[in-house]
């Protein structure tokens, strides 16, 4: 071995992370001091060249009628206009658009729909400041805009590929339960940060339809004549959280929802894997004659005991099935014990009151 | 050590670490040390290509068709080739023992949780342990291997 190539080979084994560490079109989150420490894998990825496109398609809808003004969340200053068919036109705002995290969308009457898209920077309502101050809070790693125990993070993640290098801003809900923090979840990419374009995810028409039910991992039903209040349920379920495996820091977080924290710690249902989770029961009685307890989990894993952002990823399809069982078999003994002579009639519905068999 | 010495030396050094990482990083994830197979891989592809180098240098050392004369030169023989060929390796050893323990000292289930050394880390680690190699016993295997070693030793 000659010299050059012995140079050669130090310099590649003493720096072995910018060969071996990342592959093409990794993401990876930025280190943040008391950021929800992920990797943002189930966000969607992506990149300016989606943006111009979803922009591209915006402009390209068919104006209806003349701009009027409008207002944004109470507030006045903006100009709306009709757009796309004659039969069934929507109403669009015109730039400057106003600029709202997804996740904090302010009421308006009726049931509006909002609907984003991606705008250039410069196009948005004070656009190039709320970036920037996306980025602070990104880098400072805190929770904000906090309703109850639900706040948002901000969190950064850099998308390489080749000769595309963008930063992807992303917000997410989190919960603090009993200064336990979470696992981020309903993650929507509302920044791209590109080498010549910054695009923004702005707010720009809506809709007057019914918003679509949200979506859960599972969901058990209660059937029993009377029914039994909504708060002995929240118990069951707050029990079911708090007990193992699951061993949450649970508490109540709202008249008809509890929520569970397990954070940065050796999981009891994946061994050898750590875990950050948050499962949250919703309870509700849309269903006639019985309680409905809707199931959400939000889990990430590392093999390793580190607080690294890039080393917490999603599990395996096989993991969250594994924990999606282990969650609903923690429901089930506190539910039965709502109740005598109960019976799971399937693996979502417990009949209370079946008479007992005869001996 | 001799010459003759020193090449037994290394390629003896070379098979027992190539077995060792092998079984090791292949066996490790599945007994539940903390690594996964992805990352057993990935260590194995940063440790082993050295030693496989210096295996293939002396294949290639001992069946080139050059033969060593029937009179030989006097053995080189020196206190210094034994430091520079044995150390290099026996630090490596340590080293990689040290950074394997602390990995999964600080990864077991009981340890605090964030204290953990990370993939990267452990791979840093054994990147620095080699960089020893290279500048040292991979200098002596393209010696003790080559053309003039055979004329001379």
């Amino acid at each position: 071995m000659g010299r050059p190539s012995t140079i050669a080979l130090v310099i590649l084994l003493a720096f072995p992370n910018s060969v071996f560490s990342y592959p093409p079109g990794h993401y990876s989150a930025l280190r943040a001091p008391d950021l929800s420490k992920v990797n943002i894998e189930f966000s969607e990825r992506v990149t300016s060249g989606d943006a111009a496109r979803d922009y591209a398609e915006m402009l390209a809808k068919p104006q209806i009628g003349q701009p009027t003004a409008c207002s944004f969340g109470g507030s006045p200053g903006y100009q709306c206009v009709q757009k796309g068919s004659a039969f069934f036109p929507n109403t669009y705002f015109l730039p400057p658009f106003p600029l709202v995290l997804p996740q904090r969308v302010p009421p308006e009457r009726g049931f509006p729909k909002p609907k984003f898209s991606w705008v250039p920077v410069h196009e948005a309502q004070g656009g190039l400041q709320k970036v920037a101050e996306w980025q602070d809070l990104a880098r400072r790693g805190k929770g904000f805009a906090c309703g109850g125990p639900e706040c948002i993070v901000i969190i950064a993640t850099h998308f390489k590929r080749e000769t595309l290098s963008e930063t992807v801003l992303e917000s997410c809900l989190v919960y603090n339960i009993v200064g336990t923090r979470g696992a981020p979840w309903d993650c929507r990419a509302i920044a791209i940060l590109g080498v010549e374009h910054t695009w923004v995810y702005a707010y720009v028409s809506y809709e007057d339809v019914h918003p679509a039910p949200p979506v859960f991992d599972f969901d058990l039903r209660l059937v029993e004549d009377p029914l039994p209040p909504i708060s002995s349920v929240l118990t069951a379920a707050q029990n079911a959280l708090e007990t193992p495996p699951l061993n949450l820091i649970a508490e109540k977080i709202t008249s008809s929802a509890v929520a569970g924290n397990g954070q940065y710690r050796v999981s009891s249902v994946l061994p050898g894997w750590h875990e950050l989770v948050t499962v949250r029961a919703d309870i509700d009685d849309e269903c006639d004659g019985c309680l409905g307890v809707k199931i959400f989990t939000t889990l990430y894993v590392n093999r390793q005991n580190t607080d690294r952002p890039e080393d917490w990823h999603l599990p395996s399809e096989r993991q969250g099935q594994t924990y999606l069982n282990a969650v609903r078999h923690s429901f089930k003994q506190p539910l039965q014990s709502l109740c005598t002579n109960s019976k799971w009639t399937d693996d979502r519905t417990l009949v209370c009151g079946v008479p007992a068999p005869h001996r | 050590m001799d010459t003759d010495n020193a090449r037994s030396w290394v390629i003896n050094a070379s098979l027992l670490i190539t077995a060792a990482n092998f079984v090791f990083f292949f066996v490790a994830p599945a007994v539940g040390f903390p690594l996964t197979f992805d990352q057993a891989a990935r260590l194995l592809e940063i440790v082993i290509p050295v030693f496989l180098g210096y295996l293939g240098s002396a294949t290639h050392f001992l069946f080139r068709p050059y033969r060593p004369r029937a009179h030989r030169a006097p053995v080189h023989s020196s206190k210094l080739l034994g430091i520079l060929v044995r150390g290099p390796v026996v630090v490596f050893g340590i080293a990689t023992l040290a950074a394997i323990f602390a990995f999964g000292f600080s990864n077991r289930k009981s340890a605090p949780p964030g204290v953990g050394m990370g993939i990267d880390d452990l791979a840093g680690a054994l990147a620095a342990s080699l960089g020893l190699l290279a500048v040292t016993t991979s200098v002596a295997v393209s010696y003790l291997f080559s053309r003039e070693s055979m004329e001379h030793g």
